[in-house]
């Protein structure tokens, strides 16, 4: 861990902004994923009802 | 204390929720309306042999043979409601055999026997193309069956 | 990181070929979008066949391109993250083989014998020395892996409770896929193929052979995917300013792929006679396994960008989405990424849909198929390969990017390019538009009595779509040898963006290990393939004679 740590250190980091968030819940990658779901179930379930009025 | 964190953990459970979604979808269809992938079938010499043949009023066996670049029959007359089983191989390269706007799509391959069936419920013309990379003419590889359209074959063609 | 001038030269030259061949297979990307349109009516032009073309673009673009660049970044992940430089004798002469390989496969292709399209089916035969080249290129690419892994079970030995580096268990994992499933394929073409199409055996079983090509087939494409999700866990966040949102996702993830990407190859032959339903249908439940980790990666992603949304004061569900840079010439990285992740998004979702049994019935082999991976292979990996060689180029040569403005706009261009292309061919997929298909001298000439005037407007979408897409790469082609031909400024160094993680867990020792995950990847192929293997020596009949394009009559009959 101490060892990969090091690692990431020894990188000269690229423009990082000094705050970091302490308490973080991706509520909005929730919604997101929630939102690529449904988008699935379309393009999913839209071949599907097509191949079942091609029977 | 679980060690990954419980939005992942969540995430993969809806991912699996959708998949076993589809999966029952696919097995619902396959049930009800024994909506399948082509059958399996040993080879025999005797499906490379064209042929249309009618087994009663509404069931025909079609023996349909790719080749380099025409498939045979080319024109298959069959009337409204008919339930046709296509037996697909290939006298050279791999073929395609795939009739549009119905679910058959086959490859047809030298020394195997393809199979699917389908039933033709509304008259017209279902174009059947070679969806696969045959050589210079593939793009010319067209087939057809006709299902009691424009009218009732003609009593000289073979049926 | 300092790494030595012979280490350089190597990546430059494994980035630099297969760009420079990209011309060709882009080219002819552009060629086929006008053909298929009827635009022109014609079997060839500028004296290369349409087929031919197809068989370089698929060649070139799938199989050249994206095995330099895995070997070319797996060099430096390894490089980078362990500290040290793999063996110089081995890594050129990993290069030399591959090298070989490809002169002799473009050989054959450009001289017109082996316009058999870049999944070689029998019994169309090629110039032998096709097959033999696309074998040296596979065999070349082992030998890093071979290198990488000595390097690895040292520093292991060494670091034994530290965390493998996510980007070097990334690219063993990688190669571990692709050693295993070229086994398949080299066997295909050395045992198969090269004697018959030499005419030292008479025939090929023809289902046999395609049966190991998509043992290969498969897990291909996770081979050209994997580098990117790489770059997706260990460098898009950093890019973005955010972290990682959880290390241990990307390493479920990771051996999510080495255990699934290659017994699920049967569902490319759901359409193939002599295998049986079974089997297929087996192939297709293992097919939802390897959608899990594309799920997490996709949360997690999204969740590692929120987290750099919001740390630059984001504020909303979806306020995040509008924080990030996407235009920052410096963060170029990010744009290419990005663009393909959006474009992920529809290739994963239609893979859904091909894996999934019968409906695979309405989509094969038409033109929806390369209207998919388009949005996968065209999108986040051909996006990560070329976001990637002009980073590591212009890193390690110390020359800075030429047009860095034009740099950034070319993924956006190309995502333009890619969404309204896969539009026009997954739409004509649909209403029956066939694949691999030189459209433009019969269904697209109104000439032609088999002219389907049906077809018209989804060609020319994709025609629309592919002069975009040729504009962005020919941008791309200014951007990356503009870059060479500058003049170096400035130090040139190895050096990756490392992202943090979010939530680092502690290690867990299976996550951290190789041995349980390759012996379930072992029993899922033996589960998946010795049924589709029996179910072929059970069904098929005749071995197949050597047909070449341009005749019906086999090799040997037209020889005598």
């Amino acid at each position: 861990m101490e060892a990969y740590e090091q690692l990431s250190e020894a990188k000269p980091a690229l423009a990082d902004t000094s705050t970091t968030l302490e308490k973080f819940e991706p509520k909005g990658a929730i919604a997101f994923f929630a939102g690529l779901v449904i988008l699935g179930l379309i393009i999913w379930f839209g071949i599907y009802f097509l191949m079942l009025s091609r029977i | 204390m679980s060690l990954i964190d419980k939005t992942e953990k969540r995430v993969m459970m809806a991912s699996g929720a959708v998949l076993a979604l589809f999966l029952f979808s696919v097995l619902y269809a396959k049930g009800k309306y024994k909506s399948d992938l082509p059958e399996c079938l040993p080879y025999s010499k005797a499906y490379e042999t064209p042929k249309v043949t009618k087994l009663d009023d509404s069931t025909y066996q079609v023996f349909a043979v790719a080749q380099m670049w025409q498939f045979q029959p080319s024109e298959i007359y069959v009337p409204v409601g008919s339930e046709v089983d296509f037996f697909v191989t290939s006298k050279d390269v791999v073929h395609g055999f795939n009739i549009l706007l119905k679910n058959v799509n086959m490859m047809a391959i030298y020394g195997n026997i393809n199979k699917t069936t389908v039933k033709f419920d509304k008259p017209g013309v279902y174009k059947i193309t070679c969806h696969e990379y045959c050589g210079v003419g593939h793009q010319n590889m067209q087939a057809q069956v006709i299902v009691n359209y424009p009218t009732e074959p003609p009593p000289n063609l073979p049926r | 990181m300092q790494v030595s001038k012979s280490f350089k030269r190597l990546i430059f030259w494994e980035l630099g070929i297969p760009v420079s061949l990209l011309i060709i297979g882009i080219y002819h990307g552009l060629m086929q979008t006008i053909y298929r349109s009827g635009v022109i009516h014609q079997s060839s032009f500028a004296h290369l066949d349409y087929y031919q073309g197809l068989t370089m673009h698929g060649v070139i673009n799938a199989l050249v391109l994206t095995t330099f660049f895995a070997v070319a970044f797996g060099h430096a992940c390894i490089t980078f993250y362990l500290k040290k430089e793999p063996n110089k004798v081995l890594g050129w002469l990993s290069f030399a083989l591959m090298i070989v390989g490809t002169v002799l496969a473009t050989g054959a292709m450009v001289s017109g014998k082996a316009s058999v399209l870049y999944t070689f089916y029998p019994p169309l035969k090629a110039h032998p020395l096709f097959y033999l080249g696309l074998a040296l290129l596979i065999v070349g690419s082992w030998i890093p892996l071979y290198d990488w892994a000595r390097m690895y079970v040292k520093w292991k030995a060494q670091n034994p409770l530290v965390k493998t580096p996510l980007a070097v268990l990334g690219t063993l994992i990688n190669f571990t896929i692709w050693f295993v499933c070229t086994l398949a394929v080299a066997y295909e073409v050395l045992v198969l193929l090269l004697p018959w199409s030499m005419g030292w055996t008479p025939g090929v079983n023809v289902t046999f052979a395609r049966t190991l090509f998509w043992f290969f087939g498969h897990a291909l494409v996770y081979f050209w995917l994997l580098p990117a999700y790489i770059m997706y866990y260990t460098i898009l966040p950093k890019v973005a300013d955010g972290k990682l949102y959880s290390d241990l996702a990307g390493r479920i993830a990771l051996f999510g792929f080495l255990l699934f990407s290659i017994p699920v190859g049967v569902h490319h032959q759901f359409s193939d006679p002599s295998i049986e339903r079974g089997t297929k249908f087996f192939a297709g439940l293992l097919t939802y396994g390897v959608a899990i980790p594309s799920f997490i990666t996709a949360f997690t992603l999204a969740a590692s960008l929120e987290y750099a949304g919001r740390k630059r004061g984001a504020k909303g569900l979806f306020g995040w989405m509008g924080k990030l840079p996407y235009l920052d010439p410096n963060k170029y990285l990010f744009a290419y990424m990005i663009c393909g992740l959006i474009l992920f998004i529809f290739g994963g979702l239609t893979g859904l849909v091909n894996a999934s049994y019968q409906l695979s019935s309405v989509i094969h082999n038409t033109a929806w198929l390369p209207g998919h991976f388009h949005m996968t292979v065209a999108g986040p990996v051909f996006l990560a390969i070329i976001g990637m060689s002009t980073y590591l180029y212009s890193k390690m040569s110390g020359k800075r990017v030429f047009l860095p403005k034009v740099n950034v706009i070319i993924p956006y261009l190309w995502v333009i390019g890619v969404l309204i292309f896969s539009t026009g061919l997954s739409w004509g997929g649909l209403i029956g538009e066939p694949r691999r298909t030189n459209l433009g001298l019969s269904y697209l000439n109104p000439s032609n009595e088999l002219f389907r005037p049906d077809w018209v407007p989804t060609t020319m979408l994709a025609l629309c779509g592919g002069i975009i897409m040729f504009i962005a790469g020919v941008l791309f082609f200014i951007v990356f040898f503009g870059t060479m031909l500058r003049k170096q400024t400035e130090e040139g160094i190895l050096e990756l963006p490392v992202s943090e993680a979010y939530h680092d867990e502690r290690r867990v020792p299976l996550f951290d290990q190789f041995k349980p995950w390759l012996i379930t990847m072992a029993i899922l192929i033996v589960l998946a393939y010795v049924p589709a293997i029996m179910n072929v020596m059970k069904n098929t009949g005749p071995k197949a004679p050597r047909f070449t394009p341009d005749n019906p009559v086999p090799v040997a009959i037209l020889n005598k």
